[in-house]
């Protein structure tokens, strides 16, 4: 079972934009280092020299090119649809708490 | 989730209309299909059995859908799935679990657990779902239906929201496999909204005739891995499928043993993968273009406004998949466990290549390594729940179409066991030939329904 410090649990946390509330840092712990432990599982496979596979169909060879496509305008959404699908709107723009200045978090 | 009552007589008298016309009908004219609620339609609501998307009104139908709908087909309702399609029991949603038509104190199997349930009860002869590690292929099985994963990248993915993007890919579940044919051969093909879609032409995926005859397996060479036997199934779920071999061998089909050597590695690689790119792809519910915010004082900034939403609107599952794909990502674990698990996933891949190299038409295994399990069996635990994907996983890593297909009951609880086919990639058209003649060959009375257990 890998060891997750109470410190990488919330350092996790903020990286994942989640909170995890104290009572809970053991929990996850617990169920993350059990599944981290498992997983290092891999480590026992001889994988040297093998290249990553990234996207599937790559092993035969078919899928392996990334389509291209013309670079032509196609349809968007409206802007009055898109506001319509917001929490917050002041359109045509979206309404978010304050980002700079003093009271500004991010 | 939701019926769409009004909706639904309305496209029919339209249909009815045209019909009375003497209009030429689509392939699918009238037929009632219900779509997993992680796949867009423009009618109702799309919510990924999620509480970030509680309210959310797709304003486009997934090309998926689209099609079928221009085909003639009737979108009746969305069905239950685990939270975004992360997990393989429909207990993971924000709106309670799904049950098993078969045995209603039992789980249908994740995640796209409510349109198999919607199919093996008899709501729908067809109903859309997405499989990302086995989320078509698991319920399908446990709920005695067929259901069929796409090669990657014969159906568009665009409106089905993302969980694991290298992965994720749309299918049929239906009653039979010519019902699935007919479903993909209208679903599949290139789509400019999605670049991952193959640029390839169409492969002739008809609806397969029934000949009336009885039918064989001749000529038909299946590889067995060592895999498929073992500890981890259920013994009784085990003999339903070494008869099931049996029983295909006498129609004529050769079984081989053949060994998958990286097999036993892969729901490890498979988990982290499909973490790793969830966490990339749910880093969109921020609470500011769609969704659901959080209710916050004035004060609040915008770090406080998203931690909030996201924590508030993610089920357990999903935050524990967010975080281990994180971690997975974090410098000082990429390699270990991201690069390790990619380099994981060429070896698996690489195994079936070689199958089909030596000359195995499909890869033959169970579905699931046992049948439908009671409602909370393994929600505490997420590696029993993840060991559940144990026949599934391959097929997706290596992005090869496969079936699964009715075997039999386990006749103690009868319930049905799914016997699972992988074929090579882009091979459907020879996967659901051969894969309607085993269901005729193991079913000549017919598939089990649950219906006729009351």
């Amino acid at each position: 079972m890998a060891d997750l410090t109470p410190q990488d649990i919330q350092k996790l946390a903020r990286l994942s934009r989640l909170e995890v509330a104290e009572g809970d840092v053991d929990r996850y712990r617990a169920e993350l280092g059990a599944v981290l432990g498992w997983m290092d599982r891999l480590g026992e496979m001889d994988l040297a020299g093998v290249e990553p596979m990234t996207r599937a169909g790559t092993a035969d060879g078919s899928n392996q090119q990334n389509r291209l496509d013309a670079d032509e305008p196609g349809p968007v959404l409206a802007n009055d649809v898109v506001m319509g699908l917001a929490p917050q709107a002041m359109p045509p723009f979206f309404r978010v708490p304050k980002v700079l200045g003093e009271g500004g978090g991010a | 989730m939701s019926v769409f009552d009004e909706h639904a007589l309305e496209r029919a008298s339209e249909i009815d209309a045209q019909r009375a016309r003497g209009e030429p009908l689509g392939p699918l004219a009238g037929v009632p299909i219900a779509v997993k609620d992680n796949i867009c339609f423009d009618h109702g609501q799309t919510t990924c059995a999620s509480r970030a998307l509680e309210g959310y009104r797709s304003p486009f139908a997934a090309t998926a859908v689209r099609r079928l709908t221009d085909a003639g087909a009737i979108v009746v309702g969305k069905t239950n799935l685990d939270e975004f399609g992360m997990g393989s029991s429909c207990e993971h949603s924000v709106f309670g679990p799904t049950r098993n038509p078969w045995d209603h104190s039992r789980v249908p199997g994740g995640s796209s657990g409510g349109s198999a349930a919607a199919v093996a009860a008899g709501m729908v002869p067809i109903a859309l779902g997405s499989d990302t590690g086995g989320s078509i292929r698991q319920p399908a099985a446990l709920c005695g239906v067929v259901g069929v994963k796409p090669t990657y990248g014969r159906v568009s993915r665009y409106g089905l929201v993302a969980y694991a993007s290298s992965l994720d890919q749309i299918g049929p579940i239906a009653g039979s496999v010519e019902d699935c044919a007919l479903a993909l051969s209208v679903m599949q093909g290139v789509d400019p909204r999605d670049a991952t879609s193959a640029d390839r032409p169409a492969d002739a995926i008809e609806p397969i005739a029934d000949d009336h005859r009885a039918p064989d397996l001749k000529g038909v060479v299946f590889g067995v891995p060592s895999l498929a036997f073992g500890a981890h199934n259920d013994p009784e779920a085990e003999g339903v499928f070494a008869r099931a071999i049996e029983t295909l061998r006498a129609a004529g089909a050769e079984v081989r043993e053949i060994e998958l050597p990286h097999a036993d590695h892969a729901v490890a690689a498979y988990y982290v993968i499909a973490s790793a790119e969830a966490s990339s792809n749910l880093a969109r519910y921020d609470g500011v273009r769609y969704g659901r915010r959080a209710e916050l004082p004035k004060s609040a900034t915008l770090e406080e406004m998203y931690t909030r939403t996201r924590t508030e609107g993610f089920g357990a599952e999903v935050k524990r998949r967010i975080m281990l794909g994180t971690h997975v990502l974090t410098s000082g674990y990429y390699d270990a466990y991201y690069l390790t698990a990619l380099r994981a996933r060429r070896r698996i891949a690489e195994d079936y290549a070689s199958a089909f190299a030596a000359g195995c038409d499909a890869v033959l295994m169970p579905a699931t390594p046992g049948p439908a399990f009671p409602l909370g069996a393994k929600l505490t635990d997420p590696l029993m729940m993840y060991a559940e994907d144990v026949y599934t996983v391959g097929a997706s890593l290596a992005g090869l179409p496969a079936a699964a297909v009715p075997a039999g009951l386990v006749e103690s609880a009868r319930l049905p066991i799914g016997l699972q086919l992988v074929a090579p990639a882009w091979g459907e058209a020879r996967l659901l030939d051969v894969a309607r003649r085993v269901v005729g060959v193991l079913h000549p009375r017919g598939v089990p329904s649950p219906q006729a257990a009351t």
